[in-house]
């Protein structure tokens, strides 16, 4: 597909649109071009693609060598020295605490949020017409409103009310967090074969039992989903601890931007960076890698026994 | 074990629309009745209803004369098999069919062994642990049928359940719904647009449309005496030939020809089935019927008397009428034969069209041309009037 | 609820339920940003004070609004170019992966495992390879002349860090909106005749176009309010909405905290026109859908 504009500028006598004649050769009109455009091809899309993987993780690359740099003094292509001392950090008494902070208001943001995602995605589909459309738009208004500003007019209230500052974290994050959870539930319903309850009703399941042994086995996937999604939006925050905590809830986000802010720390910021992205990639990869290898044994074995 | 299921006066509107009008179904015990319309007759929302997944805007179901007005769907002792199998995904092959005796509160050891004699009934125990996405949709068809046999129905209710598969499948499946029928015997309302299909499974059939059950009656009746020119036309019967009935014969372009008794005089249309008309080579005619038909014949005229199926031979029993070829359409074994016939000056009563085309359904090839003069032959007790819509 | 008897009593049964289902979900979201509102509308106009006595006064509006206009200016001028370009790079992410078979699910599969990264990881590590002696600096050695990247008036690094992110985030949902329909629809066109850029410029886009607008408005007010890449990579001056209010906020002045709301409200504000803006212009061109 993306090679033809490649192939184009290979053959500058071409016209750029086929006239009815060539078209009606077909065949014959193409096999002149095809013969570039077939070996152009592959090239063109290869080197498109290796530009858009690099696209992706060059960025992740500094990253990668401060952590396990070192000595890495300016004109330095690559690091003068490596060494994985830098790590250490993440064994600091601090450090862990502020981990498991973490963990705590990612773990609380995702149990109240998907539920309640779940709830709202339910209703909006259940109420007719302007009110489900209403719910769905109550849902997604937080994405509206930019965090800094929904905290800070919510922050003295908060006070006023002696909301503790781990609550309150949690409860904005919780609003942040419901677009997200009910979205990928909406989106689930909408292809839900709701006959599938149909069914069990009529092999005498009774309409609890259909809740649970099939709605809630078919939602499955986007509940884990939905779980996730709430689970970073608490686990990665920065603006609304920062604002809400006010300096007495450190996660790891907190002590990465104290890293960051200043100069000279970039094994710090790698390290603690690193930490804050490879538990989630790792419960990524272990929510979806099984899916795809039983999707691809199952169309082998389908391939196998036709 | 099994039911008797009768819906009486079932209403069904959905807003302003009403897609079902005081339909009304009876269904003996261990029998099978076909639903037999078009989509958008209101087949699968009868059937929503007997099941109670929708409930009627009015009348009721009754099974074995109990009304299931208060009956939850659950605890109405039906099995439901859709279009779509509709195996559940979470679960493997012998956990989908073990799924109502596990709803009941069997054992999951208990529920598997159960399952598994379904499985056997339909040629899958090989199958057992397979997770449902690895099986064909034959397979997954018949996993669904053991599914819904497993939760041992009093009333089995199949809605379009083989219209996703291939013929050679769909008959597998009509072999299995047999043996099923000959072992289980329960009471079975199949739901189809397909009369071929309806044949097949159902003792009778109930023809639906437009939110009416025109015409119930054996698969026999609603072929040859349809009881409207909808019904005729929903099962494929391709000739309806307008007149008028007097005295239990019915006078066309095609001529005077017997009609059941009790035909009511008046306008009425002719239905004769193409599968019950044949092409008579003419030498053999002229041999067999001199005496009687050799006169008609130079008329252009048809005529036969249907006085009972003893009082002559079979080729006697032929009443004809001659026509030109029109076309041919292949049916692949058999044909369709396309024959124009033009009325003559005698017609009986008031005969609105001077010609019309009646379709032959015939075996093989037939080695004829456009324009050529042929005559048809119609057998016994096959014209059937019913009066003008 | 399908097998009582009577349909309407189970329709308004069922209508009960809903409304007590959507509840949970329904009242924190109001009262959240209902309390924000009314909060930073109070604070702003110092009728809610940190410490003292509640006085009304606009002096947070009217005393710095030439600031706060340039600093709406500059938040919309990163919000346009980082959603441009994310759209461009989303789509032709979309595009390599709907159309190489086996490489484009390696890029997806790259593509989507960088939508778990904060943007606060963004910003820090663009922060280690755009920086004047960044990587990039080191393995190409950028032109003297060549205006700096983090801190400089452009906001370069900002916005390279928002389109990183975001064209993921662009390329998921159009991955996930077209891969059913669009490669089906490829194969048709090609077998009438359409060469591979006129499937892309002819099929492909008018299909994406739904996905494309709904993702633009996402993002566009994500990069708007956004702060930790603003504020990470951004110059000292001129401010974005977010840096500036977060400033002021945590200003030990106590005065100037009515402008620090001042500044959340223009910015919430924003927000919302803008979603509603969209919602009537997707809902305008009905074509899209």
């Amino acid at each position: 597909m993306t090679a033809h504009p490649a192939t184009d500028r290979l053959l500058p006598s071409r016209p750029s649109r086929p006239s009815p004649a060539g078209q009606a050769r077909g065949g014959s009109a193409r096999s002149g071009s095809a013969g570039l455009s077939v070996r152009a091809r592959p090239v063109v899309r290869a080197v498109f693609g290796v530009l858009l993987v690099l696209w992706i993780l060059v960025p992740l690359v500094p990253l990668a060598l401060w952590s396990v740099a070192d000595r890495w003094q300016a004109p330095a292509v690559l690091p003068n020295a490596y060494s994985l001392d830098a790590f250490a950090v993440l064994g600091a008494p601090g450090t862990l605490s502020a981990a498991a902070s973490s963990l705590l208001l990612g773990s609380a943001v995702a149990i109240i949020a998907t539920p309640l995602g779940l709830m709202g995605a339910l209703a909006a589909r259940a109420l007719p017409g302007r009110y489900g459309r209403a719910v769905d738009l109550i849902l997604l208004l937080p994405l509206a409103v930019p965090p800094f500003a929904l905290v800070m007019g919510a922050n003295i209230t908060l006070l006023r009310l002696y909301v503790p500052p781990f609550a309150g974290v949690v409860l904005l994050l919780v609003v942040i967090a419901l677009p997200y959870t009910a979205f990928m539930f909406r989106s689930a319903l909408a292809t839900y074969e709701q006959r599938f309850e149909d069914v069990a009703l009529t092999l005498g399941a009774d309409p609890r039992q259909v809740l649970r042994h099939v709605r809630m086995p078919l939602l499955s996937a986007a509940t884990v989903r939905a779980f996730f999604l709430a689970f970073l939006v608490g686990w990665g925050d920065y603006i609304t601890t920062l604002l809400v905590g006010g300096g007495q809830l450190t996660t790891l986000p907190m002590l990465l931007g104290s890293a960051a802010s200043s100069t000279g720390n970039e094994q710090l910021v790698a390290v603690l960076s690193l930490a804050v992205i490879v538990p989630p990639a790792f419960i990524l990869a272990a929510v979806t890698l099984p899916a795809v290898i039983t999707t691809r044994a199952a169309a082998l074995t389908r391939k196998a026994h036709p | 074990m099994s039911s008797r299921l009768e819906a009486r006066n079932i209403s069904r509107s959905f807003g302003s629309t009403e897609v079902l009008h005081a339909v009304s179904l009876t269904v003996p015990a261990s029998g099978c009745v076909a639903l037999l319309g078009a989509s958008g007759s209101g087949k699968s929302t009868l059937l929503r209803i007997i099941a109670g997944l929708d409930a009627p805007s009015g009348g009721q179901v009754l099974v074995d004369g109990e009304d299931l007005a208060l009956v939850p769907v659950e605890r109405r002792g039906m099995a439901l098999v859709f279009q779509k199998a509709l195996l559940f995904p979470h679960l493997n092959v012998i956990d989908n069919v073990a799924f109502a005796a596990r709803m009941a509160g069997s054992s999951r050891k208990q529920a598997r062994a159960e399952a598994m004699e379904y499985l056997e009934l339909v040629h899958l125990a090989d199958y057992a642990h397979r997770p449902v996405g690895r099986l064909s949709g034959g397979q997954e068809h018949r996993v669904a049928l053991a599914r819904a046999l497993a939760r041992n129905p009093g009333i089995l209710l199949l809605d379009e359940p083989l219209a996703s598969l291939d013929v050679q499948l769909r008959h597998t499946m009509y072999e299995l719904i047999g043996d099923i029928r000959a072992q289980l015997a329960p009471t079975i309302v199949v739901v189809t647009h397909d009369r071929q299909e309806a044949s097949i499974l159902a003792d009778t059939i109930a023809v639906l449309d437009d939110g009416r059950i025109l015409q119930h009656g054996s698969v026999h009746q609603v072929h040859y005496q349809p009881a409207t020119r909808t019904v005729n036309e929903l099962l494929g019967g391709l000739n309806t030939i307008p007149g008028i009935v007097l005295d239990g014969r019915h006078h066309s372009v095609l001529g005077s020809l017997p009609v059941q008794t009790g035909a009511e005089d008046g306008p009425s249309d002719l239905m004769v089935r193409q599968e019950a008309l044949t092409l008579l080579p003419t030498e053999r005619l002229m041999e067999t019927l001199p005496e009687r038909l050799g006169e008609e014949l130079t008329e252009g005229r048809a005529e036969g008397r249907i006085d009972g199926p003893d009082s002559r031979t079979v080729t006697s029993g032929h009443a004809t009428i001659k026509g030109c070829v029109s076309s041919l359409t292949s049916l692949g074994a058999r044909t369709l034969v396309r024959v124009l016939v033009t009325g003559g000056s005698q017609n009986i009563g008031e005969v609105e069209e001077p010609e019309v085309m009646i379709t032959v359904d015939v075996p093989g090839h037939p080695a004829l041309l456009s324009g050529q003069v042929i005559t048809v032959g119609l057998q016994d007790q096959q014209a059937w009037a019913v009066p003008a819509e | 609820m399908h097998h009582r008897a009577a349909p309407r009593a189970a329709l308004s049964a069922g209508r009960a339920r809903s409304v007590l289902l959507a509840i949970p979900a329904v009242v924190p979201v109001v009262l959240v940003i209902g309390v924000s509102i009314a909060g930073a509308a109070a604070q702003s106009l110092g009728l809610m004070p940190f410490i003292g006595a509640p006085v009304l006064s606009t002096q947070a509006w009217a005393g710095s609004a030439g600031d706060l206009g340039r600093s709406v200016l500059v938040s919309v001028y990163i919000a346009v170019v980082s959603t441009v370009l994310s759209l461009i790079v989303g789509f032709l992410i979309a595009v390599y992966v709907l159309a190489a078979p086996r490489m484009g699910r390696v890029v997806a599969a790259l593509s989507a495992a960088t939508i778990p990264v904060p943007h606060l990881i963004g910003a820090g590590a663009m922060g280690l390879l755009l920086s004047d002696s960044g990587f990039l600096d080191r393995v190409f050695g950028m032109p003297p002349g060549f205006p700096s990247l983090v801190g400089g008036p452009w906001f370069g690094a900002v916005i390279v860090e928002y389109a990183w992110k975001e064209s993921a985030f662009v390329a998921l949902v159009l991955i996930g909106s077209m891969a059913r329909s669009v490669t089906g629809m490829c194969d048709a066109a090609a077998t009438l005749g359409a060469t591979a850029w006129q499937r892309i410029v002819h099929i492909v886009l008018p299909l994406s176009r739904p996905a494309l607008a709904v993702s633009a408005l996402i993002v566009v007010v994500y990069t708007f309010g956004s702060y930790e890449a603003a504020w990470l990579l951004g110059p000292t001056s001129p401010e974005p909405v977010s840096v500036r209010a977060v400033r002021l906020f945590g200003s030990v002045d106590l005065a100037a905290r009515p402008e620090a709301m001042a500044t959340a409200l223009v910015s919430l504000a924003a927000g919302v026109v803008a979603i509603l803006a969209g919602l009537v212009v997707l809902r305008g061109s009905r074509g899209l859908r």
